[in-house]
């Protein structure tokens, strides 16, 4: 999944954007997770609101705000910035682990540490490739391209191109290029591509060859350019459209691709799962809990009596999955939250 | 495969009036059972099976359930269904709402069921039906065959014990209608059998070590005082021995904590994660969450939820975070008792080395573990004098375990560190355990009323005033009301609340009545 979330455009985006730095801050400096999805709950509820926030009491009414964050609010309100983070962003060790955590495949921990080894610029990863493992030279070599947003003309251009290609494979594949972009989002950070095959379930074997034979084919045809890793079920990788000169379209830009092979009983799970937005999916999830039901990436079961989780209950669509709560369907566009 | 017969219905949530549960008895007929009203949340039927069985394979017909589950317990500890087939789907939604397919027929074979469950024996089956798609219906089950392995005859049914018991000690094993059960087929005949003294004896012998040999040696009559005094210092300097040998061998800095399994609760990341990595370094195992196989708590403050959860199970020890720091600072294993978070056990919790009890079956294991605690192994040898003393020669040997605590004479030693003295709310009440418990509660039982004071009868007597159980009322309680008329049955909780709360408490919410 993408390291940047969309940017927030609406009419309290102001409000949104620094709830989001100190959500950033605590996950990635602090590692405190529940604070930052505090931050970031809040963040999604106010961006949602379809007025002009004015004051923090007002916000408060809000769900997912609280005394601390509406203060926080009604200080940035009223004196348009806000200490905290004024300090935050005047702290070296803050800004070096927040730069390093954009880095793909640098987490939180990796850039704490990557920083006590040091480091503390770009330029001192990038003269310093031996302390970074395979995936994280990768994500410095492509840093600048990894940045940049992917605007939707093409991700559709991508979209067609991998789906023709691996159709071009095996027809038996059944590929979905998920995240954002299947949202509608005008601009992804990444391309997400679930893929099942008809012979392949979680009964059978794991195959070996299924998912190595669609990343040759695109390594073959000069699409995937860069492996980061590829495993039975997950490739990850960087990949680039040919320059169309027909239609006059330069791709000069790196993008970031994964690709998943899921077993084909739980590409509806997968599905449903990648195409996200998170917060919708822990709502969705918590409201499938409250119907005796347990949704993950893999399958949806019933929980028994003592609170064990049943065997999968099979489904041919997500739309069974909505089904099976009671919850009315919600088209990918409808589930950014 | 043989088919498994059931014997009875023990109990359902509800039944249509033609479609009863009992139909689910019957042999290939056309009755099913279905729940009364339509939209109830869920249909729930207990089976009772003629013994216990090792269940190998099930075939379920369904009749409008969208989910069936399938639980088993032993009707001694009905309250505790473990999960032999989880909730296993036989409608989809739209088959629910369409009314379609309701009576599929689906077989689980033993890769299929919860593979440790299903090695074990059990004679109570709990059906749970459920639902939810479709909430204008009612449903429930067409049949249900459970399979047995074929050769299950030999298999240990707790009546077979029971009644290997009853001849072993035919006098005493008795009173009305009550028969003695083993309590368990694994726990040392020796607690409960005074015919089998013998054995018993050498058994004890063989698992206590210094204690034991000084009640042998210092039989009535046989053993001057000298000898007793050199037996006792024997006792209190042995276990420093073995104290300091231990520490003295190497365990490797990776492996100190290796029978750790621990769960964190209250601290933050970073602190969480360094804690973490600590105690995984040293080859602990670490859980999200509390559950069977886990031993300590790590914990920040009292009372978090995780806290109160662990305060429920015996095996758990709670530490403040500090063991973990000061064992991988000092690079050996440190005790955990001086680090407990937890006010019950603390004061009473005698495995101190940081382990968990090895042996927790054994209750005579667990009183014995008090290696560093000199202090209490010298009142345990005072107690066990007094006992001698007032013996009279020639009475026949008893086990020391229950004699330690009919006579307390002198008052429990208040020992020079300020542990307090202990309560003795329970002093001159007897207590018989009557029915199977699992090993944890019934040791838990019996530290609770022996160190409050009270008498724990092996055997049914005249003197019982009290008896325990986890079972449900039945027509043995009738006949040992007949011959007593002043027995009192409770259920274990109020035991464990008396302790709770130090002191004696009304047992009328404990009670177990009468149908």
């Amino acid at each position: 999944m993408s390291k940047r979330k969309a940017p927030a455009a609406n009419i309290n985006s102001s409000i949104c954007d620094f709830l989001i730095e100190l959500a950033d801050f605590e996950k990635n400096v602090n590692r405190a997770m529940h604070k930052s999805n505090a931050y970031r709950k809040a963040a999604s509820v106010i961006g949602k609101h379809p007025t002009e926030i004015k004051t923090g009491a007002e916000a408060k009414k809000l769900e997912g705000v609280g005394v601390k964050i509406a203060a926080k609010i009604d200080e940035f309100l009223t004196t348009g910035t806000l200490q905290k983070l004024e300090k935050i962003r005047k702290d070296d060790t803050s800004q070096a682990i927040s730069l390093f955590t954009r880095i793909t495949g640098v987490g939180p921990v990796a850039a704490k540490k990557l920083f006590d080894s040091g480091y503390k610029t770009l330029e001192d990863l990038k003269n310093n490739i031996s302390a970074l493992n395979h995936h994280q030279v990768i994500g410095v070599k492509y840093f600048e391209d990894f940045e940049k947003r992917i605007p939707r003309d093409e991700m559709e251009m991508l979209e067609s191109f991998v789906l023709s290609e691996i159709s071009a494979i095996d027809k038996s594949f059944t590929p979905t290029v998920c995240g954002s972009y299947r949202r509608g989002a005008v601009s992804s950070g990444d391309i997400d591509v679930l893929l099942t095959h008809s012979s392949y379930s979680s009964k059978s074997k794991k195959s070996k060859v299924l998912l190595k034979s669609v990343v040759d084919h695109l390594q073959e045809v000069g699409f995937v350019i860069d492996t980061i890793s590829l495993g039975d079920t997950k490739f990850m990788g960087v990949c680039k459209l040919k320059t169309d000169t027909k239609q006059d379209k330069l791709y000069e830009t790196f993008r970031r691709i994964d690709i998943r092979l899921i077993p084909c009983d739980q590409y509806h799970c997968s599905l449903l799962y990648f195409t996200g937005s998170d917060m919708f999916n822990k709502r969705m999830r918590a409201y499938a809990l409250e119907q005796g039901f347990t949704i993950n990436e893999y399958s949806i079961r019933p929980q028994g009596s003592t609170g064990i989780a049943g065997e999968p209950i099979p489904v041919t669509c997500e739309k069974d999955i909505f089904d099976c709560i009671g919850m009315e369907y919600l088209e990918p566009k409808d589930r950014s939250e | 495969m043989p088919i498994i017969n059931i014997q009875h219905i023990v109990s359902f949530s509800s039944e249509d009036k033609i479609h009863k549960a009992e139909n689910l008895l019957r042999k290939n007929s056309q009755g099913k059972w279905r729940c009364a009203k339509s939209g109830e949340s869920q249909a729930v039927v207990v089976m009772q099976l003629e013994k216990a069985t090792r269940i190998n394979s099930i075939d379920i017909g369904n009749d409008g359930s969208a989910f069936v589950e399938v639980l088993v317990s032993r009707s001694s500890n009905d309250q505790d269904y473990q999960v032999l087939l989880v909730a296993s789907s036989f409608m989809t939604p739209t088959e629910a709402r369409s009314g379609n397919g309701s009576n599929k027929v689906r077989m689980f074979s033993e890769d299929q069921l919860s593979s440790e469950i299903a090695k074990q024996s059990w004679n109570r089956v709990k059906l749970v039906c459920t639902q939810p798609f479709n909430k204008h219906t009612t449903y429930g089950l067409s049949f249900i065959n459970l399979h047995s392995k074929e050769n299950e005859e030999k298999s240990q049914s707790p009546e077979t014990t029971s009644s290997q018991l009853q001849s072993a000690s035919s006098s005493r094993t008795s009173f009305g209608k009550f028969k003695l059960k083993a309590v368990d087929p694994v726990a040392p005949p020796s607690v409960r059998n005074v015919a089998m003294k013998v054995e018993t004896q050498t058994f004890n012998q063989a698992k206590l070590g210094p204690k034991i040999k000084v009640e042998e040696k210092t039989k009535p009559g046989k053993v001057s005082e000298p000898q007793k005094r050199k037996m006792l210092s024997e006792t209190s300097t042995k276990p420093k021995h073995q104290k300091t040998n231990r520490a003295a061998t190497d365990v490797a800095f990776n492996k100190l904590l290796s029978d750790v399994v621990f769960v964190i609760s209250g601290f933050q990341n970073p602190r969480r994660s360094d804690l973490r990595d600590k105690a995984l370094s040293m080859g602990a195992r670490y859980r999200r969450d509390w559950e069977t196989g886990c031993t300590h708590l790590i914990c920040a403050f009292a009372n978090t939820p995780k806290f109160r959860q662990v305060m429920g199970d015996p095996r758990g020890r709670i530490v403040r975070a500090d063991w973990i720091i000061d064992c991988a600072a000092q690079k050996k294993r440190l005790p955990c008792k001086p680090y407990s978070m937890d006010p019950n056990t603390s004061d009473n919790d005698d495995v101190d080395d940081g382990k968990p009890p090895d042996d927790i079956d054994d209750p005579i294991e667990a009183s014995t573990d008090e290696e560093d605690d000199v202090i209490d192994t010298d009142d345990e040898i005072e107690r066990v004098k007094q006992n001698i003393k007032i013996e009279s020669p020639g009475a026949p040997p008893v086990d020391p375990y229950d004699v330690s605590t009919d006579d307390e004479e002198e008052p429990p030693v208040t020992s020079s560190d300020g542990i307090p003295e202990l309560p003795d709310y329970f002093s001159g009440k007897t207590f018989f355990l009557y029915g199977d418990f699992p090993p944890v509660i019934e040791r838990m039982l019996k530290r609770h009323i022996i160190t409050c004071d009270g008498t724990l009868e092996e055997y049914m007597s005249d003197d019982v005033r009290y008896v325990v159980t986890q079972r449900s009322w039945d027509s043995s309680f009738d006949d040992a009301l007949t011959s007593n008329s002043s027995l009192v049955f409770v259920k274990p909780s109020w035991v464990f609340e008396c302790g709770h709360s130090k002191s004696l408490l009304p047992h009328s919410r404990h009670i177990v009545h009468s149908n």
